[in-house]
């Protein structure tokens, strides 16, 4: 009786597996399916308007707006597919020793607006991807400018035993229950209606799998003076254990 | 110059050889891995734009072939699959360059000339130290930029687009394309930073500022 049972669970189990592997795989294929017809919508706007000198302005605006919702769409691609590696745990990072500050600032360097950016005095150094963890910052401070206030800040504390990120703004914030679906695919909050052009609403999700693939996490919170606080955390790597070696000196 | 493309996909095929060959170049189209072989090793090209999703021969094995006999032609693959371990995979069996679709078109054609000059040796551009044009000067040892003799101060990403639209002078970039020269950003953070600092150098280059032109819907040039 108990082993018909635990059969039939194990079954269950198996096909719960099934389906999850089955999911991440159609969307890896989906993804890869679609970027041949973009490469052609992309390429064949930006053709004509690369070699159609006497285009008229009206048809040379056309076909900048295809181009661009070519490109727009890919990156909505690009970002789920960053999404489903992740949840199937393949998302490869490229991990250096690298400063924090000079992440913030580069991401900071990329955005067109200004940003207040709080770093120590003393390097920060962290095992990271640096191109995913700019892109990160990027998307949050880009989220600031679309769906926060103008002030926007960049905060890096490096504590003993993580370092923290805070992007800020000081807009209108989210409620408790937009925070909460903050993450999910495809979410946009209140604020968002009627200016979300060129979001993918996969800003937060793309994020929060940058930083959980670090073994790092994310957090909304309030800011005390109003406004929206998004928290980096990354774990710092356990460190190797002092040793002293014959002459006395201390190695790692 | 000569162009070799290994596309089974037609319509891409179609505006890779329009937009090459309106740039002045021949294109030689072949759509799967046994023609690209005899094509390749019959002909001489300057480079081979290889697929590598291809029916019968894969792109990957093309490639190891093609190194296998010697050829030495520069070989950029093209594909719809941008995981990275495609990308070290594909340099791996002998690529010399590897560009993830969809791309812009400026991507591509900055890219076969890149891949061109290295082969031939020709880098001129890059031994100059001093570079003059029109009333603009620009001293790679001292990274000094004068305007009519005057000294003007630059950061290092006005720096770098200058030295960027100096070195393609009369020659269209679209916003992609600097944002990958002086950014080092292949994909499109969805911001104007391009326009911000185009805008910002122009101003400070004073008179010469007016050469660089803005091209709607296009990019920027240097006149």
């Amino acid at each position: 009786m108990v082993a018909a049972r635990t059969s039939e669970l194990q079954q269950l189990i198996r096909r719960l597996e099934r389906g999850e592997e089955n999911r991440k795989q159609l969307m890896a294929d989906i993804s890869h399916e679609l970027r041949t017809p973009l490469a052609i919508i992309l390429g064949e706007a930006d053709v004509t308007l690369r070699t159609g000198g006497t285009l008229g302005d009206d048809v040379s605006d056309s076909l900048a707006r295809i181009r661009d919702s070519a490109k727009h769409t890919n990156q909505i691609v690009d970002d789920m597919l960053t999404v489903a590696r992740y949840e199937a745990g393949q998302l490869r990072l490229d991990r250096k020793q690298t400063d924090l500050r000079k992440v913030i600032h580069d991401a900071v360097a990329m955005f067109p607006g200004p940003v207040q950016i709080a770093c120590p005095d003393a390097p920060a150094p962290a095992l990271i991807d640096e191109v995913r963890l700019r892109q990160s910052v990027l998307a949050l401070l880009q989220n600031a400018r679309r769906y926060g206030g103008p002030t926007i800040s960049v905060i890096l504390d490096d504590r003993t035993d993580a370092q923290v990120i805070t992007v800020e703004d000081d807009g209108p914030g989210l409620s408790a229950a937009e925070k909460s679906q903050a993450f999910d695919r495809f979410f946009r909050g209140s604020n968002a209606s009627g200016q979300g052009s060129e979001g993918s609403g996969l800003g937060l999700p793309v994020v929060k799998s940058i930083v959980e693939a670090h073994a790092g996490s994310v957090a909304l919170q309030d800011r005390a003076e109003g406004g929206l606080q998004v928290v980096l955390t990354l774990p710092k790597v356990p460190r190797v254990k002092i040793v002293a070696d014959i002459d006395g000196r201390k190695t790692a | 110059m000569n162009i070799l493309l290994v596309e089974d996909e037609v319509r891409v095929a179609d505006f890779i050889r329009r937009g090459l060959a309106a740039d002045g170049w021949s294109v030689d189209h072949v759509s799967t891995g046994e023609d690209a072989l005899e094509q390749a090793t019959s002909n001489g090209y300057d480079v081979i734009l290889l697929d590598l999703m291809l029916p019968g021969i894969q792109g990957k094995d093309v490639c190891r072939k093609l190194r296998a006999r010697s050829t030495k032609t520069p070989i950029l693959m093209l594909t719809a699959l941008d995981s990275p371990e495609e990308k070290v995979e594909g340099l791996k069996v002998g690529a010399d360059d590897y560009l993830p679709k969809p791309f812009d078109f400026d991507e591509l054609v900055a890219r076969i000339e890149a891949l061109h000059r290295r082969a031939t040796g020709y880098a001129a551009d890059a031994t100059e130290t001093h570079l003059t044009s029109g009333a603009l000067s620009f001293d790679r040892a001292s990274l000094q930029v004068q305007v009519h003799g005057t000294e003007v101060q630059l950061s290092k990403k006005e720096r770098d687009l200058l030295l960027l639209f100096m070195t393609n002078s009369g020659r269209v970039l679209s916003r992609e394309r600097i944002l990958n020269a002086v950014w080092g950003l292949n994909e499109d953070p969805l911001t104007n930073v391009v326009d911000v600092y185009v805008g910002r150098l122009r101003r400070k280059i004073g008179s010469e500022g007016k050469r660089i032109v803005t091209l709607r819907n296009v990019g920027y040039r240097m006149n």
